[in-house]
């Protein structure tokens, strides 16, 4: 009996029935309400919100195109990052509207820095918004990180650093209403966590692997 | 492979792995033994008869049960198996090259004599068509540093070109190789 034979044999003896995964979408779309609202509620809960904020929302329509972009960007993000969890789920496309989403947003918030979207102020200002932002992100973070080990993640640093992105950016993204509202502002304390987090994410999955992952050829020993 | 064995083939593959997932070992065994087969058949004809295609084989084989928990019955079977194949064999080439590498430190360590004469590119490697499709550049850098196990400075030497440059030929020519990969298991 040749070897392949033999570990085809190993791997079928005695073989578990598997419990299905949930749907990648239905996934996706529970992590991100539950991520948004959380972030929501410990922000309100947190710290004061910038007064104007809402009625600058529904007034100023750069502004709510900011806003519903940085949404869209978390929402693609966080389709893209759970596909990437199944080998062969994440299409070409989808991967390439979610990074166009998040460049977009970015770059609607460069291009504020020459032209602001609404009149830059300290209105609202947050003491700690760069620590917020980055540990607020951490605890969806842990959880996607979680949802994911029970998938197969084949490149480990892309769906960690899209996981981590999109946990990064949902903060961040709130931030432009709860803190005070300058561009610049926007991508030095609120961004520059969410990418922080983004590289945290890509380690915590390499650490998950290190430890006790379920990487291709990582763990399996054939029976003798 | 004509189109109506193609479908057959998915729908055959589609239906035992989703028995595998119920826990049926004789279906089970029969769609390792035919991916078995597959997938060798898949890597001679793209990237040449090499002696670590068995290892590569097995490989993803184990990454198939490991997974097998990840594939959706209800969608097609192929871009769940291409993903772990393209990934395995990238994957099995970057090990192996490493895992040369080190052999040879110790080797180094233990005789102190330095090993000469890798320059020789392995002829069966040739005979992929995706290593025939990447440029004669990459081909080169590939087969020495990655199969022939050679180090960065020793393949430079042996291409007369800087480690520096190797090394971004290298990371080329593998991005290439997978790019190759991809459109040809989306084809």
């Amino acid at each position: 009996m040749s070897s392949q034979q033999q570990l085809i044999k190993s791997l079928a003896a005695q073989l578990k029935p598997t419990s299905p995964l949930m749907n990648n979408n239905l996934l996706t779309l529970l992590w991100v309400l539950g991520s948004v609202l959380y972030c929501l509620a410990i922000i309100h809960l947190l710290g004061p919100i910038r007064d104007s904020a809402y009625s600058q929302l529904l007034t100023e329509p750069r502004f709510m195109l900011e806003m519903f972009t940085g949404l869209t960007a978390i929402v693609l993000t966080s389709v893209a990052a759970f596909r990437h969890t199944v080998p062969g789920a994440l299409s070409g496309p989808v991967k390439m509207t979610a990074r166009v989403a998040v460049l977009l947003w970015i770059g609607l918030n460069i291009y504020g820095l020459f032209n602001p979207a609404i009149e830059p102020s300290t209105e609202g200002y947050r003491h700690y918004c760069v620590f917020e932002t980055f540990l607020y992100a951490l605890p969806p973070l842990l959880i996607s990180g979680l949802l994911a080990r029970r998938r197969m993640a084949l490149e480990l640093t892309p769906t960690g650093f899209s996981l981590g992105l999109a946990a990064g950016m949902i903060p961040a993204w709130y931030m432009q209403i709860a803190c005070m509202y300058a561009p610049e502002h926007m991508l030095k304390f609120h961004l520059l966590p969410a990418i922080i987090v983004a590289v945290l994410g890509a380690l915590l999955l390499k650490g998950i692997a290190f430890f006790n992952w379920k990487k291709p050829g990582s763990q399996y020993t054939p029976k003798q | 492979m004509t189109n109506i064995q193609y479908q057959q083939d998915e729908q055959r593959w589609s239906s035992l792995m989703a028995a595998a997932q119920h826990g049926n070992e004789r279906d089970y065994e029969q769609l390792l033994s035919e991916l078995c087969t597959f997938i060798e058949r898949y890597l001679r004809s793209r990237i040449g008869s090499h002696q670590s295609l068995n290892d590569w084989t097995q490989d993803i084989l184990i990454a198939i049960h490991q997974g097998r928990h990840t594939y959706n019955p209800k969608r097609a079977i192929r871009p769940w198996l291409f993903a772990i194949i393209r990934h395995q064999t990238i994957d099995g080439m970057r090990r192996q090259s490493a895992y040369q590498k080190m052999i040879e430190r110790q080797i180094e360590q233990t005789t102190c004599t330095v090993n000469e004469g890798y320059g020789e590119i392995e002829e069966p490697l040739i005979e992929g068509y995706l290593f025939k499709a990447l440029k004669q550049q990459h081909r080169e850098v590939l087969t020495l540093t990655k199969i022939n196990g050679l180090s960065s400075r020793e393949a430079a030497r042996e291409l007369g070109i800087s480690e520096v440059n190797v090394k971004v030929r290298v990371h080329r020519a593998i991005k290439q190789l997978k790019k190759l990969l991809e459109s040809d298991s989306d084809e």
